[in-house]
C-alpha cells in the first residue's frame, strides 16, 4: 500500500506542472526578466558573448531561491540561459546583472565603484540605493512593487534604457 | 483497522493531486505562466505577499533568534528536528533513544524535560502550536518529526507566553512548510532505515492551491537482538501477548496536507508512528528491562483565514482541533517478572517477596487527548513608526488520563476506559504587544497577556524589550515571562512503578518563570557574531516521580506491604544563568566556519536542597565546531559536537542499580565528543542531489539515558553510529 502510495505522489509530482506564489520575490524576480527586455546593454559588454549565459549575482540575502531555479531552468534572457549564483564581493565581475539584496553603505560604494562602466546592470530594493548610484532600485507601495531609476547613473554607465521602462518608474536624476 | 482506512484515505487523496495534477495541465493554468505573461504595467499592479526575511525577524523580534534554511538543513545533513537541536545553542542532548516514543528528547537552556517528554519546548508548525494541548510533550520524539518538508526553521529562544501562553515556556521552534517547489527522494541507512518522501506546492487558479507532503520512515534499529548477545540469549522471552520484537519510532509516517482558498487555508497534518517504550538499567541490555509496543497518532486539522482588511490592519482566525492518541499496544513487561516466584515463608528471612507480584505483567498508560483550540489575532499599524499585535485565544482540552494495569500481561485499557475523559479543562487568554519604532531603528516593545485557566486561575505575563539596530549591529534588552500548566502526567500520574491511580493531584500549580536577556548580534556578509546572556528565574517547578506522594499497603497472601507512591511535586524554585557565543566566517568561497559554545550554570532548588545544573543532569558546557567545503556540486559539512560531563543522584542507591553509581549515589555521564559528517552531491543533471551521512562517526558512547535517569537506564552502551544514504529530485 506504501508504495502504492508513493507512486501516486510521485505520478502526480512529475505531471504537475511548476508553479510558484505572488511572492514578493517572485514578482521581483519577473520584472527583472521583464527589465532586460527593455534595457540595452553597453558596446563591449560581456553580455554579447554568446558563449556564455546571462549572468545574475545575487549579492546578500537570497530570497528569490525557487523562482529563479524555475527562470534558470525555463526562461532565456537576450536568447541566453541563465545562471545565477550567490556572490562575494570577489565574484562581482563575473555578473551580467547584480541584486543588491542588503549591504552596508561601505559595501555599496564598493560595489558600485567595482563594477562602474563594467557592463554590469544594478538592482536593489533597499531605501536610499538608488540616490546612491544603483540603476535600479525597488520600492513598495500599498502591498505593490515599483521601481526607480538612477538616470545619471544609467548614462554614466552607457546602458540605454527604453522610453516605456522610464515612463514607469519613478526618476532619480 | 483504522490504519488501513487512514492509508486508504492517503491513497485517495493521492489520486486527488494525480488527477489535479492532470486537470491543471488540461487546463494550463500555470501560475509562472501567468506570471511571465504580465506586462511591467500588469506586474506593478499586483499585490505581493512580503516574504519574511530572516534578518528582519532577527532585527525585530524581542528574542534570541535563530533561523535554519532548507539550505542548511541539506548542507549540515539534519533529517530531523533532533539533528537540528543537537547543532542549535543551549539546546542538549537529554536522550537521544530513550523512554518511550518520546525518545528524542532535548532540555534548553538548563529546563529539563520529563515524563511528559518535550514539554517545555512549543513546537509550532506554520504558526500551529502542534505541541500537545494537555502538555505531554508531543507524545512523540523529536526525532521522529522530518525536515524534507520544511522550508525554514525559526528557533525563539526563552518564554514567549505573552504572545503564545501557557506553553511556550523555555523556548519556541515554528518550523514553516514549503511552499514553493516539489521534491521526492529514498534513503538507505543503518539497520536498514528506509526513507521515502515526496511533496509539492500546486496552484490550480490564482485563488486556489494545494501543498502535499508524505513522509515514512521504516527501520529495524529497534530490534535488539543484532545488538546485545544478552537480550539475543535471553531466556525469558517472549511469550503472548508480549512482543518479540522491540520497537521505538520504528515505523513512522507524517502525512501534511494544506489548501488554500482565497483567505482560507485547511491544514491537515498525521503523525502515525509505531514504537515502544524500553526502560531499564542494565548496561549489557540495549533492549534494557522492559518494553512496551505502542502506536502513537497525532492528528491535527486547521481552517484558518486571514485578510489585509486595510492597508493597515491584518485580521487572522484560526480553529483547530487537535486528537492525539498514545496507545499501548501489548502490556509492559519486564525480564524479571516471568522469573519471580512469591516465597512467602515468614521463617525464612532471606527470602525476598515482591510485593507487586500480585499484579503481574506490568501497567502501561494510555493517554488521548482531544482539543479544540480557537485563536483571533489582529496587526494594526497604527502609524508607520507604531505597531499593535493583539488577539484572544481559547481552547478547550479533553484528556484521558487512563492508566491501564496490564494483569497477567494482558492490556485491559477497555474501550470504555478510552472514552472516559477525566481531564477536562478550558483556558482563555488575551494578549496585547505594541512596538515602538523610532527613526533612528530604536525599537521599544511593551506587551502583556492576561491568561485565564479552569484549572488555575488567572496569569499575567507581561514583555519588555528594547532593540536597537546599528549598521550591522542589532543589540537586544528583553524581559520575558512564561509559564506552563501542567501536564496530564504530571497531574494524575501516581506510580508504584508497577501500577498507578488516576487521582487528581490537587495541589499542583504551574511552573513559572521570568527571564532577562541580553542579545548582540553583528552581521556582515561574511562574518557573524551572536553573543547572548541571560538570567532566568524559576517557581514551583515540577519534579515527576517524587518519592513524596501518598503511600498504600498492599497485602500478598498474609503479608501487608507498605509501598510508596511516586507523584508529581512543585518542588520549589531555581535560578540559572548563562551565555553562548556563536561566530560564523566565510573564509572564501570554499570555506565556511562555524563556531558555537554555550554555557549553562544556576541550580534548582529541590525541597529546600540545592541542586547544582551540573548535578540535574545539565551539562555546563556545550561546543559545537562546524567546517563546510562547497566545491562546484560538492558540498561537505562536518561537525563536532563536545558536551561536558554531568549527573543526577539516583534513587536506586539500595537496589540493583546501586552498581552504576559512584559512592556519592550519582549516575555519572562522561564528557563526550562526537562526530557527524554529510557529503553531498549537489543538483547533478540540474535535479538530482545524492548525499552520504555519517553521524556518530568515531562511534562514541553517549546518551542513550532515559528522561528521569534517577530511575535507572543510565547509559546504553549502543553503537550509535548511523550512515544514510540518499538521493533527492527536486522540481
Amino acid at each position: 500500500m506504501k508504495i502504492k502510495n508513493i507512486i501516486y505522489l510521485l505520478n502526480a509530482l512529475v505531471i504537475i506542472p511548476i508553479y510558484a506564489q505572488f511572492t514578493e520575490y517572485d514578482v521581483k524576480a519577473q520584472f527583472m526578466e521583464r527589465f532586460t527586455q527593455y534595457i540595452e546593454w553597453p558596446k563591449g559588454a560581456a553580455i554579447y558573448n554568446q558563449e556564455i549565459p546571462f549572468r545574475i549575482g545575487i549579492y546578500g540575502e537570497n530570497n528569490f531561491e525557487y523562482k529563479l531555479n524555475e527562470m534558470v531552468q525555463f526562461v532565456k534572457i537576450k536568447n541566453k540561459k541563465i545562471k545565477y549564483k550567490e556572490l562575494n564581493s570577489d565574484l562581482l565581475l563575473d555578473c551580467d546583472l547584480i541584486f543588491i539584496s542588503k549591504c552596508s553603505d561601505e559595501e555599496l560604494s564598493k560595489i558600485i565603484s567595482l563594477t562602474k562602466g563594467k557592463g554590469i546592470l544594478l538592482i536593489s530594493d533597499s531605501d536610499g540605493f538608488g540616490e546612491k548610484g544603483v540603476h535600479i532600485n525597488f520600492y513598495k507601495v500599498d502591498n505593490k512593487i515599483h521601481f526607480e531609476i538612477n538616470l545619471s547613473a544609467v548614462k554614466s554607465d552607457l546602458f540605454n534604457f527604453s522610453s516605456r521602462l522610464l515612463r514607469l518608474a519613478r526618476i532619480i536624476e | 483497522m483504522k490504519i488501513s482506512r487512514i492509508y486508504n484515505s492517503i491513497n485517495t487523496i493521492c489520486l486527488i493531486i494525480l488527477l489535479s495534477g492532470l486537470l491543471a495541465n488540461i487546463t494550463g493554468q500555470s501560475k509562472m505562466r501567468k506570471l511571465s505573461e504580465l506586462s511591467i504595467e500588469d506586474l506593478m499592479n499586483l499585490n505581493v505577499i512580503t516574504v519574511s526575511k530572516s534578518d528582519q525577524k532577527l532585527k525585530e523580534t524581542p528574542a534570541m533568534v535563530v533561523v535554519i534554511t532548507s539550505a542548511m538543513i541539506k548542507e549540515k545533513g539534519f533529517y530531523d528536528l533532533f539533528d537540528v537541536l543537537n547543532s542549535t545553542p543551549y539546546f542538549q542532548i537529554q536522550s537521544e533513544h530513550g523512554h518511550w516514543t518520546k525518545g528524542g528528547i532535548i532540555n534548553l537552556k538548563g529546563s529539563r524535560s520529563g515524563d511528559s517528554g518535550n514539554n517545555k519546548v512549543l513546537l509550532l508548525v506554520d504558526g500551529i502550536k502542534i505541541s500537545d494541548s494537555g502538555g505531554e510533550g508531543l507524545f512523540m520524539g523529536l526525532n521522529s518529526i522530518p525536515l524534507y518538508s520544511i522550508k525554514q526553521i525559526e528557533i525563539v529562544f526563552g518564554p514567549n507566553s505573552t504572545l503564545y501562553g501557557r506553553d511556550a515556556y523555555a523556548g519556541m521552534i515554528n518550523l514553516i512548510t514549503n511552499n514553493h517547489d516539489k521534491y521526492a527522494g529514498y534513503s538507505y541507512g543503518s539497520f536498514n532505515t528506509q526513507k521515502l518522501f515526496a511533496g509539492g506546492f500546486h496552484r490550480f487558479t490564482d485563488d486556489l492551491s494545494m501543498n502535499v507532503n508524505f513522509y515514512s520512515y521504516d527501520s529495524d534499529e529497534q530490534d535488539p537482538t543484532s545488538i546485545s548477545t544478552s537480550y539475543k540469549n535471553r531466556t525469558v522471552f517472549s511469550k503472548e501477548p508480549y512482543t518479540n520484537v522491540f520497537y521505538r519510532a520504528s515505523k513512522n509516517k507524517m502525512v501534511g496536507l494544506d489548501f488554500n482558498i482565497y483567505d482560507f487555508s485547511l491544514k491537515y497534518l498525521l503523525y502515525d508512528i509505531w514504537g515502544s517504550e524500553t526502560y531499564g538499567s542494565n548496561p549489557n541490555l540495549y533492549a534494557t528491562e522492559y518494553s512496551t509496543q505502542l502506536g502513537i497518532r497525532n492528528q491535527l486539522f486547521d481552517l484558518g483565514y486571514s485578510k489585509n482588511i486595510t492597508d493597515n490592519l491584518n485580521l487572522s482566525l484560526g480553529y483547530n482541533f487537535k486528537l492525539y492518541e498514545f496507545n499501548p499496544i501489548t502490556a509492559n513487561l519486564y525480564l524479571g517478572d516471568l522469573d519471580r516466584s512469591i516465597i512467602t515463608n515468614k521463617n525464612d528471612s532471606s527470602s525476598v517477596v515482591d510485593p507487586l507480584y500480585a499484579y503481574g505483567g506490568r501497567k502501561y498508560y494510555y493517554f488521548r487527548t482531544l482539543s479544540h483550540n480557537f485563536d483571533l489575532k489582529a496587526i494594526y499599524n497604527l502609524t508607520s513608526n507604531l505597531k499593535n499585535v493583539s488577539g484572544f485565544s481559547y481552547n478547550y482540552i479533553d484528556g484521558i488520563p487512563v492508566i491501564s494495569e496490564g494483569k497477567g500481561g494482558k492490556p485491559i485499557t477497555t474501550n470504555t476506559q478510552r472514552n472516559r475523559y477525566e481531564h477536562n479543562f478550558y483556558t482563555y487568554g488575551l494578549f496585547s504587544e505594541f512596538s515602538y519604532r523610532t527613526n533612528y531603528d530604536l525599537y521599544f516593545t511593551v506587551g502583556g497577556r492576561f491568561d485565564y485557566s479552569s484549572n488555575y486561575g488567572t496569569t499575567f505575563m507581561p514583555r519588555l524589550s528594547t532593540i536597537y539596530n546599528y549598521g550591522s549591529n542589532v543589540i537586544k534588552f528583553i524581559y520575558s515571562t512564561g509559564y506552563l500548566a501542567p501536564s496530564i502526567t504530571q497531574v494524575y500520574f501516581e506510580s508504584l512503578t508497577t501500577f498507578s491511580w488516576i487521582k487528581k493531584n490537587e495541589n499542583l500549580k504551574p511552573e513559572k518563570t521570568s527571564n532577562f536577556e541580553f542579545n548582540y548580534d553583528f552581521i556582515k556578509e561574511n562574518f557573524r557574531i551572536s553573543t547572548n546572556f541571560f538570567y532566568s528565574k524559576f517557581s514551583n517547578i515540577i519534579a515527576e516521580s517524587v518519592e513524596n506522594g501518598d503511600s498504600i499497603n498492599v497485602k500478598i497472601g498474609d503479608e501487608l506491604f507498605y509501598v510508596p507512591i511516586l507523584q508529581s511535586e512543585n518542588i520549589g524554585n531555581g535560578e540559572h544563568y548563562g551565555l553562548n557565543v556563536y561566530v560564523s566566517n566565510k573564509i572564501n568561497i570554499n570555506f565556511e566556519t562555524e563556531f558555537n559554545y554555550s554555557l549553562l550554570l544556576g541550580y534548582d532548588n529541590v525541597n529546600n536542597t540545592r541542586i547544582d545544573l551540573n548535578d540535574n543532569l545539565i551539562a555546563n558546557h556545550k561546543i559545537n565546531l562546524g567546517l563546510k567545503y562547497k566545491y562546484k556540486l560538492l558540498s561537505i559539512y562536518g561537525e563536532a559536537i563536545w558536551i561536558s560531563d554531568k549527573r543526577i543522584k539516583s534513587n536506586h542507591s539500595l537496589t540493583d542499580y546501586a552498581i552504576l553509581l559512584d559512592e556519592d549515589g550519582y549516575l555519572n555521564f562522561n564528557s563526550v565528543l562526537l562526530f557527524n559528517l554529510n557529503i553531498r552531491v549537489n543538483e547533478i543533471f540540474e535535479a538530482f542531489s545524492t548525499y552520504l551521512r555519517i553521524k556518530n562517526l568515531f562511534n562514541t558512547e553517549y546518551y542513550g539515558q532515559t528522561i528521569n535517569a534517577q530511575w535507572g537506564s543510565p547509559l546504553i552502551l549502543q553503537d550509535m553510529r548511523r550512515f544514510d544514504l540518499g538521493i533527492e529530485l527536486n522540481f
